[in-house]
């Protein structure tokens, strides 16, 4: 669909052409005829698959393991770990003061714009408490600098998740906790915290860790964003660049990676049901 | 009606939103008005004041009033918003329509609408805006692109479910066309659960304009904007953090005005209606 954008390729290539000192757009103009073929074709072969990788390395000097993908999942991990306990306190403590400032503190984080989310926590935790870094990347997330370095964004960028994830937790939690078995298992007298953790929790946990997944493809959405203001080189930041400088091959290969990871991020939900649930089985 | 209307008042978080859209549109409208300085007009010699009485929320990096700015850019935000989600909502109600009524449109379309949904909407609405150009029109279409899967799907749903009802079936049976059927039968039937989407779809519009305009793809300067706002400030976090905290703290406004009003619509409408997943 980029491929359609007006004055985009004859202009470029036409300054291509002109300005003999840039290689790379000889490239990108292969690369997108290759890419057209393939597709009327109906396939995208490894060839062409190895020189997008290429093409992305080219453009940002990346390597592969820094290919942005790490904060996905940062931003997962952060956002179960914070989304399901405060959903779950949520919905054990109903209608108490941690119900409501919990929902009420989801509700507002559904209603602000990410970047603004971003801007406030680098005024707060960088500028005025000067606790992290205000952008760019450190060396891998196990060194002390690197994680110091993905926190904000990755936090940032899981506020609208981590709104998502509580408020289905606690809705869940609320329908199970009313459920006969769970009274049962009060009745014969196990101990609260496992009739919630382990009776109630496996079975509310069913539709979240859809979403879980589900939340990974909006990722994208909210990455362009985040990693435009923390400078962060990943995949977003790549994307958003592309398309403003027509660069076709590449903004396919970010939407290909993308769709791929989503891809398997949901396969990998789809084999936790069956173990929260055994009675799901997959033949 | 009163019934609607009494279940909608119960709502308190609805009511609250409700107001703060009333509020908004009073203030957008009175923006001429009630503003206490031209918003475009610069003052270098007040440049990043902070608040005080003369500029009740600061000055930005050109002294221009950020209050009188919010106010100006009010009008814009609503606008997109509304005028975005109506592109958004006709086209794709039309196009579920079509794919829920006749078997033949039914694939054709709801697969196109799928690649659409494949695609990342800020992604998308970058396309659409690279593609056309900034301009306030553009970001209206590439906002209402967006929302066409959307609205298409929920459409499309209530057709399936309303055209198999014995009232439907009946008034074709009796001779009535298509159109007939669609637009006088079908449709208004299924205005609640679209009025509730629609609501929610306003929030959401205005969230993805102002994340346009932040990326420097909106309304151009020095048009008030409040993502561009917040934009503008980011290089002054330091020295002025009001400068962005204040547009930002509008959008918040607005957006979860609009939320909390889809909540109690969709409580006050049509209890049976899901929760509508905020992307």
């Amino acid at each position: 669909m980029v491929a359609e954008v007006p004055g985009a390729i004859g202009r470029v290539a036409d300054v291509g052409a002109r300005v003999q000192a840039w290689p790379a757009r000889s490239a990108a103009y292969f690369g997108l005829a290759v890419i057209i073929l393939a597709t009327m074709l109906n396939f995208l072969d490894a060839q062409v698959f190895g020189m997008l990788a290429q093409r992305i390395k080219i453009d940002l000097g990346l390597t592969d393991e820094q290919l942005g993908f790490l904060i996905g999942p940062a931003n997962i991990i952060f956002y179960v770990l914070v989304g399901i306990p405060l959903g779950l306190i949520a919905a054990v403590r109903r209608s108490s003061w941690v119900d409501y400032v919990a929902m009420g503190t989801s509700l507002s984080t559904l209603s602000m714009p990410i970047f603004w989310v971003a801007i406030v926590a680098i005024w707060l935790f960088s500028l005025q408490l000067g606790w992290l870094p205000v952008s760019g990347r450190a060396g891998p997330v196990w060194h002390w600098e690197g994680l110091r370095h993905i926190l904000l964004p990755a936090a940032t960028l899981a506020t609208t998740s981590v709104a998502i994830i509580s408020r289905l937790t606690r809705s869940g939690m609320l329908d199970v906790l009313g459920r006969e078995y769970v009274t049962t298992a009060r009745a014969k007298g196990v101990p609260p915290s496992r009739v919630v953790g382990k009776h109630a929790l496996a079975n509310a946990l069913i539709p979240v860790v859809t979403v879980v997944g589900l939340q990974y493809g909006f990722l994208l959405g909210g990455a362009v964003v985040t990693e435009t203001i923390f400078a962060w080189p990943g995949v977003g930041r790549l994307a958003i660049t592309a398309i403003l400088q027509r660069d076709y091959p590449v903004v396919q290969g970010c939407v290909l990676l993308v769709a791929v990871v989503f891809v398997l991020v949901n396969l990998l939900v789809d084999l936790l049901y069956g173990w929260l649930d055994p009675r799901i089985r997959y033949e | 009606m009163n019934e609607i209307w009494r279940r909608f008042a119960k709502h308190r978080l609805a009511v609250i939103g409700l107001a703060v859209i009333l509020g908004l549109v009073v203030l957008a409208f009175g923006a001429r008005r009630i503003a206490p300085h031209d918003p475009i007009r610069q003052d270098l010699p007040h440049a990043l004041a902070t608040p005080s009485a003369e500029f009740p929320l600061g000055t930005d990096e050109f002294g221009r009033c950020i209050l009188s700015r919010i106010l100006f850019g009010a009008r814009l935000s609503l606008l997109v918003g509304v005028i975005a989600t109506g592109i958004g909502a006709t086209t794709g109600i039309l196009l579920g329509l079509c794919a829920g009524y006749f078997p033949r449109a039914d694939a054709p379309v709801m697969r196109c609408m799928d690649v659409l949904l494949a695609f990342p909407s800020i992604l998308l609405a970058i396309a659409v805006v690279a593609a056309l150009g900034p301009s306030l029109v553009n970001v209206m279409i590439a906002v209402g692109v967006r929302s066409v899967p959307s609205f298409a799907r929920v459409s499309r749903s209530m057709v399936l479910s309303l055209k198999e009802l014995e009232f439907v079936q009946g008034a074709s049976a009796l001779g009535a066309s298509h159109a007939r059927v669609l637009f006088r039968h079908i449709l208004p039937n299924s205005v609640s659960p679209l009025l509730v989407f629609s609501s929610m779809q306003v929030a959401t519009a205005i969230l993805l304009a102002a994340i346009l305009s932040f990326l420097g793809l909106g309304v151009q300067p020095p048009t008030p904007e409040w993502g561009k706002m917040v934009s503008d400030g980011r290089a002054y976090l330091m020295e002025a953090p009001h400068v962005s905290l204040f547009p930002g703290l509008a959008i918040f406004v607005a957006v979860m005005g609009f939320n909390c009003l889809g909540d109690g619509l969709r409580d006050a409408l049509d209890p049976r209606v899901g929760r509508v997943a905020v992307e």
